[in-house]
């Protein structure tokens, strides 16, 4: 899984290009259906032009050129001597067709004005008012009529003649100038519409080149889109297979979203911690599986390395649905999304309970190892120091017996004789408590608990030393009246007592008082010894128990170191509990508690 | 979103195109002209001699008068060939629609047996104009021989007693050409 892809958004490039082309192709489309539009008025202005110039082109200057030449005919006819009246009759019709037909509307053409148009009617008008009457008298009667009639319609004539002349030259001039003037507008129009074309070419090939740059970045797009859609199914087979890896891997899996709530587990997860991943989904991992015995400080130590966005590889204490405790080793690491920030978690935890038991086992084997070790060392010391003295009283008494044997006499040989005698037992009780230790250490193989009288074993103890070794000590007693009966091992509890009573004589001066009680405390029986001797220094007082471990202060006294050792065996055989209180220079009090038959005694 | 935009500019283009196209089509008109009565005279029959005052003579290659000669006819012979109306847009002489009735150009033709090798015919007005037609006019157009107009002899003052009508009005005719074709005062054709 890739932490870092750049920031870009792929799609949104392209999209862009084909909006501004949307945009771009509107613009020169409104652009040429504008030009479009001035064309057209351009066209319309030059189809104008070609009717006014066909207006032009059908103008027929022929009717009042030939009006004119009637005229003057007319004129000859009549001043000719021999004319017929048929045949100024038929020139009077000549006449009459032409200037009717000089006053037709389609003369304006012809004319170019309306005052014009209007000039050739005032010279019909002029032909059929002065002149036809005067010709119809003549052909009516020729050679009756009056010279001066003739005369007259003559110079009518002449004039009407003029009127032409100059109604022509004036018609021509128009007809000239409309001329000019339409070849002027047609030209600008035809500038005007070249332009046009020239722009709208330019509009079209604008618009066909938006068009290919659109169709190649519609292809682009569908090329990169049929890409992306074969990118899609590579991704989706790889994560398929990663799929597969994350659900089958005996790991287990867990996806959280960037706040740490659980997305998604794996199979393996649901098998190993009860939870089916509806139950865990929206939770955060340690909520859910961290207790009691998972560390405060690893939890912290992750909880500070996720909030970092950084990987963590820790081991913690989980506890499964059912509340089953198991060791894993979880290492987890942050996805990123395209803009850097983190998107997931993803948890990789491994099941390490049974190396943690290993680890436990070796740990413990390898504390026992060096406690043996110790212990021998110990031993090694306590019978170099203990042994030695007693075997060199024995050694050197034995030597002098044997050098002076017959200078002695029977007193002093006796005296000798018994100081190695106290030497051996010396010796032998050393051994005796040795031996008694690795008895006690194994008791448990013939321990067998049975109603013991705590009050008569302990008083037949005092007494017991009374006459020996304690003979110079007092003994204060504290005892019930009548028996205390508990569970005991009567060979164990004399044991635990008579240490208790002689270690209580051996560190304390002879005289000193010696306070021992005994009572029923609840469902217990209580063995209090209290001395006032050498006391144990505060900070080998955690050492006390451990065999052949001896205290500081205890050089001159004989002793194996064990004592303490089997007290503690035995009162554990038991079910008991020990206590002590020890100031040195001061004196030590040892405590006894041992489980009570339930008894007919009432605490006072 | 492209394909639907790139496709409504494409046929935008060409609905606005077609329609300009249809703009530009027009219906053509048909000719028409009426009876009026039924030739006395056909082709390959004799012509008579004239008896009133001969309106027009045929000169050329026609053939029914014998070879080199010329074709002299009266109105009454003309009008024997048939007679028909036609209404024209007279704008070049009278400046409105007129019945003209007369012969076909082509019927008096057929009937004066132009040459195979005549091309042209020349009319020449008594007032001495002259004026080309293409014998192709002849063929390819009602071209009438007016000899009544509204019913009545056409007067010299309307450009009598005979005229050339082109049927203005009922084809488009281009006046710039045809305008001077229509000629009045008839009195000779030459057909050369």
């Amino acid at each position: 899984m890739s932490d870092t892809t750049p920031p870009v958004s792929p799609t949104a490039r392209p999209w862009l290009l084909a909006a501004a082309l949307v945009v771009l192709s509107a613009l020169v489309l409104g652009s040429t259906v504008l030009l479009g539009v001035l064309l057209a008025e351009q066209t319309q202005q030059l189809g104008e032009n070609v009717q006014e110039s066909q207006a032009i082109v059908n103008a027929n200057l022929r009717p009042l050129t030939q009006a004119q030449r009637e005229i003057l005919r007319l004129i000859t006819l009549l001043v000719s001597e021999d004319t017929t009246a048929d045949q100024l009759e038929q020139q009077r019709g000549f006449v009459s067709s032409r200037t009717q037909q000089g006053t037709l509307p389609s003369q304006i053409y012809t004319l170019g004005s309306t005052s014009l148009l209007q000039t050739s009617r005032d010279l019909r008008a002029q032909w059929v008012n002065e002149v036809e009457p005067l010709l119809r008298q003549i052909i009516a009667a020729p050679e009756t009529s009056d010279e001066s009639v003739r005369a007259q319609a003559i110079a009518s004539l002449q004039a009407l003649e003029r009127g032409y002349n100059q109604l022509i030259a004036d018609g021509e001039l128009n007809h000239r100038l409309q001329g000019a003037g339409l070849n002027e507008s047609t030209r600008n129009s035809l500038e005007s519409a070249k332009l046009l074309l020239l722009a709208l070419a330019s509009s079209v090939v604008a618009f066909l080149g938006l068009s290919a740059i659109a169709g190649f970045s519609f292809l682009r797009l569908t090329r990169q889109r049929e890409a992306a859609a074969e990118a899609l199914v590579q991704a989706n087979q790889e994560l398929r297979k990663l799929s597969a890896v994350a659900s089958l891997t005996k790991n287990l899996v867990v996806v959280t979203d960037s706040d740490g709530r659980i997305e998604w587990v794996n199979n393996a997860f649901v098998v190993n911690t009860g939870y089916a991943l509806e139950e865990a989904r929206g939770l955060r991992p340690g909520d859910l599986l961290q207790g009691p015995g998972s560390d405060p400080a690893t939890i912290a130590f992750m909880h500070q390395r996720l909030q970092a966005g950084e990987s963590i590889e820790a081991e913690i204490v989980n506890y499964a649905k059912d509340g089953r405790e198991y060791w894993i080793a979880i290492e987890a690491r942050p996805t990123f999304d395209t803009d850097g920030r983190v998107a997931n978690y993803v948890a990789i935890e491994t099941d390490v309970t049974a190396r943690k038991q290993t680890e436990a086992a070796l740990r413990a084997a390898f504390a026992h190892e060096r406690e043996l070790r110790e212990m021998k060392s110990r031993f090694v010391i306590m019978t170099s120091h203990e042994f030695r003295t007693p075997l060199t009283t024995i050694l050197s008494i034995a030597g002098y017996l044997k050098m002076a044997e017959s200078s002695l006499n029977a007193d002093k040989r006796a005296d000798r004789l018994s100081k190695i005698e106290v030497a051996a037992h010396n010796i032998e009780a050393l051994i005796e408590d040795v031996l008694l230790y690795d008895q006690t250490d194994t008791a448990w193989l013939q321990f067998d608990p049975q109603p013991v009288d705590l009050v008569a074993v302990t008083r037949d103890m005092v007494d017991q030393l009374r006459s020996g070794a304690g003979a110079r000590h007092s003994f204060v007693c504290d005892m019930p009246g009548q028996p205390l009966s508990i569970q005991a091992d009567r060979k164990l509890l004399g044991q635990i007592l008579s240490n208790l009573l002689s270690n209580a004589v051996k560190y304390s001066a002879p005289g000193s008082p010696i306070e021992v009680q005994v009572r029923r405390d609840v469902e217990r029986g209580l063995v209090r010894v209290r001395d006032h001797g050498i006391g144990i220094p505060l900070e080998e007082q955690k050492h006390i128990f451990e065999p052949f471990y001896r205290a500081g202060n205890t050089g001159g006294i004989a002793g194996t170191g064990l004592g303490m050792s089997i007290l503690r065996n035995a009162v554990e055989l038991h079910g008991g509990q020990i206590q002590f209180e020890s100031r040195e220079g001061l004196g030590t009090t040892f405590c006894v508690l041992l489980p009570a038959e339930p008894g007919p005694e009432i605490e006072s | 979103m492209i394909r639907v935009l790139m496709s409504l500019l494409v046929w935008g283009g060409l609905a606005l195109s077609m329609a300009g196209c249809a703009a530009a089509l027009s219906t053509p008109r048909g000719v028409v002209w009426v009876t009026i009565t039924e030739a006395t005279i056909r082709v390959g029959d004799p012509l008579p001699v004239p008896e009133g005052p001969v309106v027009l003579t045929i000169t050329g290659r026609v053939t029914a008068a014998g070879a080199g000669r010329a074709l002299r006819l009266d109105m009454a012979t003309l009008e024997a060939l048939g007679r028909v109306s036609m209404r024209v847009d007279d704008q070049v002489a009278e400046g409105r629609e007129v019945v003209f009735e007369g012969v076909l150009l082509s019927t008096l033709l057929a009937v004066a047996g132009t040459a195979e090798e005549a091309t042209t015919l020349v009319v020449v007005s008594l007032n001495d104009t002259r004026v080309e037609i293409p014998l192709s006019d002849v063929r390819e157009l009602p071209v009438l021989l007016a000899t009544r107009v509204d019913g009545q002899p056409i007067p010299i003052d309307r450009y009598g007693p005979l005229r050339i009508v082109y049927p203005f009005g009922q084809v488009d005719l281009q006046q710039v050409i045809y305008e001077v074709r229509s000629i009045g005062h008839l009195a000779r054709i030459e057909v050369h």
